[in-house]
């Protein structure tokens, strides 16, 4: 397992990782201990030495609070991914903020990404047995919003929030969905379904919508992301 | 060409960084604060250098490391004093399990320490100590991939070379 470079820990104090590295980034701490445990020490010295900073001393409370802020939420993330990581299951991301890199568009955006090894790649037409995928989304109108994933036998399951029976609220973003999904061997198309509405929505409207060959809700808009898995 | 204001959000921005980059080459906490420090006064005195290539935290990070080389070789190591400041520098390197890779690295490094070759000792830290991809080099000096593969490839004949000797 290759680990982020001196480089990439300077770019993530500096909060100068951009969207991808951020996300290449996060998904080397998912699955590596000893680097998530760096990065909490980490966060920790950085909070120690910005209250000690000269700016810190001469701005004053405010400015510690803005550093210790972003920090703090760090050290939160990384306890709750610590506590499910034993538990086996993945916490539910909160917003992240680059809006250098990724400036949402429309009502809603929504994005497969596929982890494979230390890389994330954006989904393509074609998918494989084990790829490990994550979601990315952001909407600056939208208040609610629900995934859907279908799979080649045509089985719909709401994938955010995990089996809920309404839609989630969200924050503008960008956002990444908490769980992951590991696509499982069956050949055939998967795709998966994000609905953007003001008002909530019921899971049971939108997996019968996620099925259909175009989905649609009325009330909301829906994107929607295949990939065909080919057989073993 | 960055404003006084923009020098001081960078400031509050990669302060940390700038530090624990300095420390891990100096291995001196109050020298790592002090070198850190020029980092700032350098940007203050030189705003038209970042000429955007890169992004800012890729020049702060060239910046931090060619300062914190300097003072090194300002701390006037010679002989063997230089060696152990540069097996100090590859005690944490990516390759550090491998004796002879180490071996054959510190006796290059230590050389372009002595010859003040900086920029030549600024890429030897950056592919043995940082562990750098060609990619992440060519980003940081602002050199072309092919240029990085070049050099790269002289290191390590030399290191084999070295290595060759060795009894």
């Amino acid at each position: 397992m290759r680990h982020p470079s001196p480089l990439t820990w300077f770019r993530f104090h500096a909060s100068d990782l951009g969207f991808a590295g951020w996300l290449a980034f996060r998904g080397h701490l998912v699955r590596c201990t000893d680097c998530r445990e760096r990065c909490a020490r980490e966060v920790r010295e950085r909070l120690a030495f910005e209250g000690e900073s000269p700016v810190a001393r001469g701005g004053g409370a405010a400015i510690a609070l803005r550093f210790a802020m972003p920090a703090v939420a760090i050290i939160a993330m990384l306890v709750v991914w610590q506590l499910s990581a034993r538990s086996g299951s993945r916490p539910t991301e909160t917003a992240m903020n680059d809006q250098d890199t990724f400036r949402p568009k429309g009502s809603g955006t929504f994005d497969v990404l596929v982890v494979r090894g230390d890389e994330e790649v954006l989904l393509g037409e074609r998918c494989r047995e084990g790829d490990a995928l994550q979601a990315r989304y952001a909407s600056s109108s939208s208040k609610q919003m629900m995934v859907v994933g279908v799979d080649p036998h045509g089985t719909a399951r709401v994938l955010f929030p995990l089996d809920g029976e309404t839609s989630q609220a969200i924050t503008p973003g960008p956002n990444l969905v908490g769980n992951s999904w590991v696509l499982d061997g069956e050949p055939g198309r998967e795709r998966f379904v994000a609905f953007f509405s003001e008002s909530p929505l019921r899971a049971e409207d939108a997996r019968r919508a996620a099925r259909a060959e175009k989905p649609s809700l009325p009330g909301a808009t829906a994107i929607v992301r295949d990939c065909v898995k080919a057989g073993r | 060409m960055w404003t006084r204001g923009e020098i001081e959000a960078l400031y509050r921005k990669t302060s940390f960084s700038i530090y624990q980059r300095c420390r891990a080459l100096l291995h001196e906490d109050a020298e790592a604060k002090d070198v850190a420090q020029e980092v700032y006064m350098h940007l203050l005195a030189h705003p038209d250098d970042f000429r955007g290539d890169a992004s800012p935290s890729t020049y702060l990070y060239a910046i931090a490391t060619n300062k914190s080389l300097s003072r090194l070789r300002a701390r006037r190591l010679r002989g063997d004093a230089w060696q152990d400041a540069v097996a100090e520098l590859l005690r944490s390197a990516p390759m550090s399990h491998d004796p002879e890779r180490t071996a054959a690295a510190r006796a290059i490094l230590t050389s372009a320490l002595e010859a003040a070759d900086e920029r030549t000792a600024a890429m030897l830290v950056y592919h043995y100590v940082d562990g750098l991809s060609q990619g992440e080099i060519a980003e940081v000096m602002s050199l072309s991939r092919v240029t990085v593969n070049q050099h790269l490839q002289r290191f390590r004949d030399q290191a084999k070379e070295i290595a060759d000797r060795e009894p």
